[in-house]
């Protein structure tokens, strides 16, 4: 009787002991989760906002989201050792959900191309056979502009491409993202082929007018192609588009070839001027 | 009192809804990132405080308890980015390369609401994004590159300006200067 009562009450505390431990887990992500959302009542970077995250990961240091979350103030306010430690905990967790955004923040925010290349390629081999978007934006453009990037314009093209036709077949041509037409058209005139260049920011504008970086680019083709007329009114066109505030611009960071008053400026000059293209760089 | 026990089960979940869409709402108000805090801290992530030993005292900010962040109210190099780049790739030839330093050197500096830097503050990574220490040398270069190109159109928002953080960031390649960012 008493050998029964020994091994009832060790089964008891064993069956209590492992509730409590299955139990606590979910408590624990519970608690994680809560810090998480709460943290949102603190401005991105303040004290709390943190102290909240590291409580999260306390909670829960499987919590990759939280990781992430730690990474994004540093990455903005340039401390990529703080914020790279971070994202790389993130990514190491959650590979599939996070390497895409590592890849992104690497080209934009660090001008990391190869690693942004490699992190791209990485996330993509995840879902073969399948169009991925890193951030928001479609992986084969973002890896199109890594390689514009690098200087080899026939790869970049080759993705923006592939990007046009995927986003083309998904949503309707008329849903491409602007932006494939106008880095293909860098690459074309990067390659020196100015009618192709001209070809894809025609094909933007049809799709969007206002745009001073297409308006610019064309410029630059015809200033290049030494058609005076043309491309004096395309620098006009972007003259005004760009003060009327039609323009590529980010808070945090400088887009691939932004474009700038002085630059339009340049060029304007230089047409009116009519100065042989070799003597003026592309700004 | 029999009103409130047959009203439908619906009127409550919508009441729900009401209530979660306001602390919805209420939770994503400080998520807004690109308009300037009410109230900024030296805890605050990258900031950076008055430190005798290395700032100049003249350095004078108009509020120091308000100091936004560059991505908040966007002060501007006033001949433009590729102007700028243009004078610190200048400025930063004009030394022998250190063909020890390679990769990321940032310096984060403060903008007054006059257009002043100043508290200067330097981190370097290496290619891994590991911190790492550059011969001093080159962040002296640097420093005196960001110090020679003047004055900047300090941060506005809602036409008041604002004292700002700003960094620029360098990646090197055995001593030769390779990109600048963001």
């Amino acid at each position: 009787m008493n050998t029964r009562r020994i091994y009832g009450l060790l089964g008891l505390v064993v069956g209590v002991t492992g509730i409590l431990s299955w139990q606590a887990k979910p408590v624990r992500h519970w608690l994680a989760e809560t810090c998480f959302t709460v943290k949102n009542l603190w401005p991105q970077g303040s004290p709390p906002s943190q102290h909240l995250l590291d409580a999260a990961l306390w909670f829960d240091p499987y919590l990759a989201k939280a990781y992430l979350e730690k990474s994004v103030p540093f990455n903005k306010r340039g401390d990529y050792a703080q914020g790279m430690y971070y994202l790389n905990q993130a990514v190491a967790l959650q590979p599939r959900e996070y390497l895409g955004y590592r890849g992104w923040v690497r080209l934009y925010m660090l001008r990391d191309y190869t690693g942004a290349i490699r992190d791209l390629r990485r996330y993509d081999a995840f879902t073969p056979h399948f169009t991925d978007a890193a951030w928001g934006e479609n992986l084969y453009f973002l890896l199109g502009l890594n390689y514009l990037q690098l200087q080899q314009p026939r790869q970049a093209l080759a993705y923006f491409r592939q990007a046009s036709a995927a986003e083309s077949r998904q949503s309707g041509p008329y849903y491409v993202n602007p932006y494939n037409y106008l880095y293909a058209a860098i690459a074309h005139v990067s390659l020196q082929q100015y009618p192709s260049a001209i070809q894809q920011l025609d094909s933007l504008t049809q799709r969007h007018s206002k745009c001073s970086e297409a308006a610019y680019y064309k410029a630059w083709a015809l200033y290049q192609l030494q058609q005076w007329a043309a491309a004096a009114r395309s620098i006009d066109l972007a003259a005004t588009q760009y003060q009327q505030g039609y323009c590529h611009w980010n808070a945090y960071y400088d887009y691939p070839y932004q474009l700038e008053q002085p630059a339009i400026e340049t060029l304007r000059k230089a047409i009116q001027q009519r100065v042989p293209p070799a003597r003026v760089a592309l700004q | 009192m029999s009103a409130c026990f047959t009203r439908p089960p619906m009127a409550l979940s919508k009441r729900w809804l009401f209530v979660g869409g306001l602390l919805g709402a209420a939770l994503s108000a400080k998520s807004q990132n690109t308009a300037p805090y009410r109230h900024s801290s030296y805890g605050d992530v990258g900031a950076i405080a008055f430190d005798p030993m290395q700032d100049d005292p003249r350095f004078q900010l108009c509020d120091e308890h308000h100091l936004a962040q560059s991505y908040q109210v966007n002060p501007k190099y006033p001949l433009g980015t590729a102007a700028l780049q243009q004078r610190l790739r200048t400025a930063f030839a004009a030394h022998s390369p250190c063909r020890r330093a390679t990769g990321t050197i940032t310096v984060r500096f403060l903008i007054s609401c006059t257009g002043e830097t100043g508290r200067f503050r330097v981190y370097a990574v290496d290619t891994a994004y590991r911190p790492t220490a550059f011969p001093p040398e080159v962040a002296q270069y640097l420093l005196q590159a960001i110090r020679s190109v003047g004055r900047w159109q300090p941060g506005t928002y809602q036409h008041h300006a604002y004292d700002s953080y700003k960094f620029l960031s360098f990646r090197l390649q055995a001593g030769q200067l390779v990109t600048i960012f963001p």
